[in-house]
C-alpha cells in the first residue's frame, strides 16, 4: 500500500537536528536545576528511556513501513524479564538490564517476524491488526497470571545501579540513561543513513520492486522487525529499574497507540521527529495535564486530528513538494506497486 | 439438562449475541466499505451515552435505545462528511484518522462525565425461569433484538434492490457513477447505518451495566478480530466471525480461567487470520 | 544479419518457456505458450491485447504462478522459484510503467540495484558503497542521467524514468533482460536512443521485448514471437513474420 503520509527522510540530513536534541539535553538537567524544578530531570528520564521506544516504532514504522501496533509487547517482555530478575536475583545493573532486555526483545521479535512474514504476503494493515490484537491479548494473559503477579505487576523493583554505583534518582541516573540513550539514537541514525536504511525505504515505499531488484523482503522485514523489538525491549527493561515497577499495562494497547501518536505527530521516518512528538505528548503533555487533566486529553485528540488531515509528514516531516516538481509528478503519476492488501 | 447446563448455554449465547450485535455496524463500515474505522468503538459507547440520557432526562432508557441510532447515525454522516470522505483512496491514513476521532470522542465523553462509571438501569429487570435456572430477561430480549437485527440487515443490505446498489458503488465506484447512482451519497449514507448500528448496539448492552468513556475502546479488538475472521466484502462473513468468536468466549469461562479464554480465542484467531487471510466466508 | 540469428540460434538458451499454462477461473490465458532467448539474442513477442503478452511475462517473472509447464534460467528450473531468487538466477526486468523509486535520488536508485544481492550486513556497514560509485557514474553516463544524479527520481521526465529504470535492470548485470513495452510513451528521438541502449545490452545477455510497436522491434530483434489467444502462432525473422498470413490475419490487420 502506498501510504498518502510520506516523509522524505533521504538518509543525509537530519543529522542536524538531532545533535541539536542531544545537545538541549545534555545541558537540560543544569538548566532544571538552576530553575529550581529538579523534579522535571526524574520525568526526562524516563523520556529518554520511552524516546527508545519511540525509535524502535519509528524504525519499524517510519523507515521500514511495517505498521507495527504492538511495540508495546516487546517493551513489556524487556520489562518484566528485568523486574523479575532485579527483584529475585539483583540484577540491577543498567547494563545488564539493556542487554537482558535486547535479548528477549529480540527473541521474541524474530518469533513474532517470523510468524508475521514468513511465507505469506500479507498487507500492512493486517500487521497493524495483529500486532494490536497481540498487545491486547498480551496485556490480559499477564493480568491473569499469578506467576508474573496478576493485576499487581512486579512492584518494588530496587533501584538501578551502574558497576558498584548505586544509581540516585536525578542527574546520575539521567545521565547514565542519556549515554545509553545517545547510543541508540546513533545507531539508528547509522542504520537509517547506511545503504540498508535505503533498502528499508525501498521496501517501505514498493515492496514489490524491491522484490524484482532481488531483495529478499521479507528476510528484510523480519531482521528490522527484530531490530525494533529488542529495543523495544531494552527500552522495557530500563523503564522497569527506573520506575521501581512493572504493570500488565506496560504489555497494553494504550501504550501500543502511544507509539503510534509519537510517530505520527513527529513525522515518521525522521527519528528527531518522534522524539519530539514524544516530548510533546509525554514532558509538555504531562505538565498540561496537571492543571488542566480533563480539558488536555482533548486538545492532543485534536491536534492529533489536526496533525494527519492538514500535516500528514508530522510536525516536523517535509510533506509538501515544491510547485517546481509537481508538474513532473503529474506527468509521471505512474501508479507503483500492487493493490492493497489487508 | 441441570440448570447449571441451561445457564451455561444461555451465558455462551448471550456473549455470543452481544459480539454479533456489536460487530453488526463494523460488518457494514470495514466489511463491506472496507475503512478500517478505529472509532467503531466510540460510535457504540455513544450509544450508550444516549440510553443513558435518555434514562436521566426522559425517564425511560427504552426510549434511549430508538433514538441512538438516530443520534449515532447523523453524528456518522457528519463524521463522513468532514473527515472521512478524504481518505477513501487511503485505508492507512483512514486507520489513523479514525484513531484520532475515536481519541476525541473519548476524551470528551470523559471530561463531560462528572463521575468514573453511571449506571443505566435495565428496562425490564429481573429474572425469568427456564428448566431450573434463573435467567436475566434483559439478555434474552438482546438476543432476541440482535437475531431480528440481523435477519433485517441481511435482507435490508445483502439481498434488497437498495443493497445491491450499495454494493455495487462500494465494488466499483466508476462504473456505479457511470449508471447514475450518486456514490458519495451512497459513501455516506453506508456510514451513517455502520454509525447507527453501532449506537443501536450501544445502547442495547448498556442497561443494567455501567456506562464508562472507554466502553466502547474496550470492545473494539474483539470486534475487528471478529471481522478479520469472518472476512471482508459480505454482511454475512464479519457475523459468522462474531458468532465463531463469541461462542468460544462465552463457553470457555466456564471451563478455564476467563483471562486466559480470552487470550485463548484472540491469539486462535490471529493464527487463523494468518494461514487463511480471506477470512470465513470470502466473495 | 542471418549470421547473427544463426549464431545466436546455435549458443545454449539463457531462458526457456515451455509449454506454459495460466488459467484464471474459465478463463484460459495461455494455452501452452513457449518462448526461449539465447545469450546475444534480442527476441520480440508481440500479439494483439488481451494475447495472453502480459501473463506470459508475469510468469516468467514469478509474479504470478503458472499452472502449467516450466520455466528455465540458464538451465535451472524456476517455475516455483519466487521473484526474487529468479531476480538472483540472472533474470532482470523492467516494467512497462516505471517503477523507480520516486523519492529516492537517481543514484540511491542505481545504488539499490547494484547492490541488491549484497549481504545485509555489509550492507548496514555500507562497506560497498565507494565500490558502487565508479558503477553509477558509468551507468549513468550510458543513460545520459549525470546531470540528474542527485535530483529526486520524480523530478525526472517520463522517458527518463524509463531509462532510470532500464539503467537499474542493466545494473543487475542480468543474462536475460526483460523489457515491458520499453518505449511506452516516448518521443521519437527517446525511442531511437532507447534502442540502441538495447542493442549494446546484447554483448552481455540476451533479451526479451514485449512490443505494441512493430516498427521498433523491426529493425531490432534477431527473431519475433507472435501471440495469439495464449498460443505462439508463428516465429520467425522479422521479415519472415510479416509476411506470414496468419499474422497479418490475426495482428497486423487490427493495427
Amino acid at each position: 500500500m502506498r501510504l498518502s503520509l510520506r516523509s522524505r527522510f533521504d538518509g543525509r540530513s537530519g543529522g542536524r537536528n538531532l545533535a541539536l536534541l542531544v545537545g538541549v539535553l545534555a545541558v537540560a538537567p543544569l538548566v532544571l536545576a538552576v530553575l529550581g524544578l529538579d523534579y522535571y530531570t526524574i520525568v526526562l528520564t524516563q523520556a529518554l528511556i520511552l524516546g527508545i521506544l519511540a525509535l524502535s516504532g519509528d524504525l519499524a514504522w517510519g523507515s521500514t513501513g511495517i505498521f507495527t501496533l504492538g511495540q508495546a509487547v516487546f517493551f513489556g517482555i524487556g520489562a518484566y524479564a528485568v523486574g523479575e530478575l532485579a527483584k529475585h536475583l539483583g540484577v540491577t545493573d543498567v547494563l545488564a538490564a539493556s542487554v537482558i532486555g535486547l535479548g528477549v526483545g529480540a527473541f521474541a521479535g524474530v518469533l513474532v517476524g517470523l510468524f508475521l512474514f514468513v511465507g505469506s504476503r500479507v498487507g500492512e494493515l493486517y500487521v497493524g491488526l495483529v500486532t494490536l490484537a497481540l498487545a491486547f491479548a498480551a496485556e490480559r494473559f499477564a493480568t491473569g497470571w499469578d506467576v508474573i503477579g496478576a493485576y499487581n505487576g512486579v512492584p518494588g523493583i530496587p533501584g538501578p545501579t551502574l558497576g558498584p554505583l548505586v544509581l540516585e534518582y536525578g542527574p546520575t541516573t539521567y545521565y547514565t540513561i542519556f549515554a545509553l540513550f545517545v547510543l541508540v539514537l546513533y545507531g539508528a541514525y547509522q542504520l537509517n543513513k547506511s545503504q540498508f536504511g535505503l533498502v528499508m525505504r525501498a521496501v517501505r515505499d514498493d515492496g514489490e520492486r524491491a522484490e524484482f531488484l532481488g531483495y529478499r523482503r521479507t528476510t528484510v522485514q523480519i531482521v528490522v522487525f527484530s531490530i525494533t523489538s529488542a529495543l523495544a525491549g531494552m527500552a522495557g527493561g530500563l523503564y522497569a529499574l527506573s520506575s521501581g515497577f512493572v504493570s500488565p499495562s506496560f504489555l497494553g494497547v494504550t501504550l501500543s497507540t502511544q507509539v503510534l501518536l509519537w510517530v505520527v505527530l513527529g513525522g515518521r521516518g525522521t527519528l528527531v521527529g518522534p522524539l519530539l512528538g514524544l516530548g510533546l505528548v509525554y514532558v509538555l503533555g504531562g505538565r498540561i495535564a496537571e492543571f488542566q487533566p480533563q480539558l488536555w486529553p482533548v486538545i492532543l485528540g485534536l491536534i492529533l486530528l489536526g496533525t494527519i488531515l492538514y500535516l500528514p509528514g508530522g510536525l516536523i516531516g517535509r510533506r509538501v513538494v515544491p510547485l517546481r516538481k509537481r508538474v513532473a509528478v503529474t506527468t509521471a503519476a505512474a501508479p507503483t506497486g500492487g493493490g492493497d492488501r489487508v | 439438562m441441570s440448570p447449571e447446563t441451561v445457564r451455561i448455554i444461555f451465558d455462551t449465547l448471550s456473549v455470543a449475541s452481544i459480539l454479533v450485535l456489536l460487530v453488526l455496524g463494523m460488518a457494514v463500515i470495514v466489511g463491506m466499505m472496507r475503512i478500517f474505522n478505529l472509532c467503531q468503538g466510540e460510535f457504540v459507547m455513544l450509544g450508550a451515552v444516549v440510553a443513558y440520557l435518555a434514562s436521566v432526562w426522559l425517564g425511560s432508557s427504552l426510549l434511549g435505545i430508538i433514538l441512538a441510532p438516530i443520534f449515532v447515525g447523523l453524528f456518522g454522516s457528519v463524521l463522513e462528511r468532514l473527515v472521512i470522505r478524504r481518505f477513501y483512496g487511503s485505508p492507512a491514513g483512514a486507520l489513523l484518522a479514525t484513531f484520532a476521532l475515536g481519541f476525541v470522542i473519548r476524551e470528551v465523553v470523559r471530561a463531560l462525565m462528572t463521575q468514573q462509571g453511571a449506571p443505566v438501569p435495565a428496562p425490564l429487570p429481573g429474572n425469568f425461569e427456564f428448566m431450573g435456572a434463573n435467567l436475566p430477561v434483559w439478555r434474552l430480549v438482546i438476543m432476541i433484538v440482535t437475531i431480528t437485527v440481523v435477519a433485517l440487515a441481511y435482507f435490508g443490505l445483502a439481498r434488497s434492490a437498495i443493497g445491491l446498489r450499495v454494493r455495487a458503488t462500494l465494488d466499483n465506484r466508476e462504473l456505479a457513477e457511470a449508471t447514475g447512482i450518486s456514490t458519495s451519497r451512497m459513501y455516506a449514507g453506508t456510514y451513517a447505518v455502520g454509525a447507527g448500528l453501532a449506537g443501536f448496539a450501544g445502547a442495547m448492552i448498556v442497561p443494567g451495566r455501567i456506562l464508562y468513556p472507554d466502553l466502547g475502546i474496550d470492545n473494539l479488538i474483539p470486534m475487528f478480530i471478529a471481522v478479520m475472521t469472518g472476512g471482508l466484502g459480505t454482511i454475512e462473513g464479519p457475523l459468522l466471525g462474531a458468532f465463531a468468536l463469541g461462542v468460544p468466549s462465552g463457553l470457555m469461562p466456564a471451563l478455564i480461567n476467563p483471562v486466559f479464554a480470552q487470550v485463548v480465542v484472540i491469539v486462535g484467531a490471529i493464527v487463523f487470520m494468518r494461514f487463511r487471510p480471506a477470512g470465513l466466508v470470502s466473495r | 544479419m542471418s549470421e547473427a540469428v544463426t549464431s545466436a540460434a546455435s549458443a545454449a538458451p539463457v531462458l526457456v518457456a515451455r509449454d506454459i499454462r495460466k488459467v484464471f477461473g474459465a478463463l484460459v490465458a495461455l494455452d501452452g505458450a513457449e518462448v526461449s532467448v539465447a545469450k546475444g539474442e534480442i527476441v520480440g513477442l508481440i500479439g494483439p491485447n488481451g494475447s495472453g503478452k502480459s501473463t506470459l511475462l508475469h510468469v516468467i517473472s514469478g509474479r504470478t504462478p503458472a499452472t502449467g509447464g516450466t520455466v528455465t534460467l540458464g538451465g535451472r528450473d524456476v517455475t516455483r522459484a519466487k521473484p526474487s531468487d529468479r531476480i538472483r538466477a540472472g533474470l532482470s526486468i523492467k516494467f512497462q510503467l516505471a517503477r523507480v523509486y520516486l523519492d529516492q535520488t537517481v543514484a540511491d536508485n542505481l545504488l539499490l540495484a547494484i547492490q541488491s544481492q549484497a549481504p545485509l550486513v555489509s550492507l548496514m556497514l555500507s562497506r560497498s558503497r565507494a565500490a558502487a560509485a565508479s558503477t553509477i557514474d558509468e551507468l549513468l553516463e550510458g543513460f545520459h542521467l549525470t546531470h540528474a544524479r542527485s535530483q529526486l527520481a520524480r523530478e525526472l521526465s517520463h522517458g527518463e524514468q524509463q531509462w532510470l529504470e532500464i539503467a537499474m535492470a542493466m545494473a543487475l548485470k542480468p543474462t536475460v533482460l526483460l523489457l515491458d513495452e520499453p518505449t511506452a510513451g516516448m518521443s521519437r528521438e527517446e525511442r531511437l536512443a532507447t534502442g540502441e541502449r538495447i542493442r549494446a545490452a546484447r554483448e552481455r545477455c540476451g533479451v526479451l521485448i514485449v512490443e505494441h510497436d512493430l516498427d521498433f522491434i523491426r529493425g531490432l530483434c534477431d527473431r519475433i514471437s507472435v501471440l495469439h489467444q495464449g498460443k505462439i502462432i508463428a516465429s520467425g525473422t522479422p521479415a519472415q513474420i510479416e509476411a506470414d498470413p496468419r499474422v497479418q490475419e490475426v495482428y497486423l490487420t487490427r493495427v
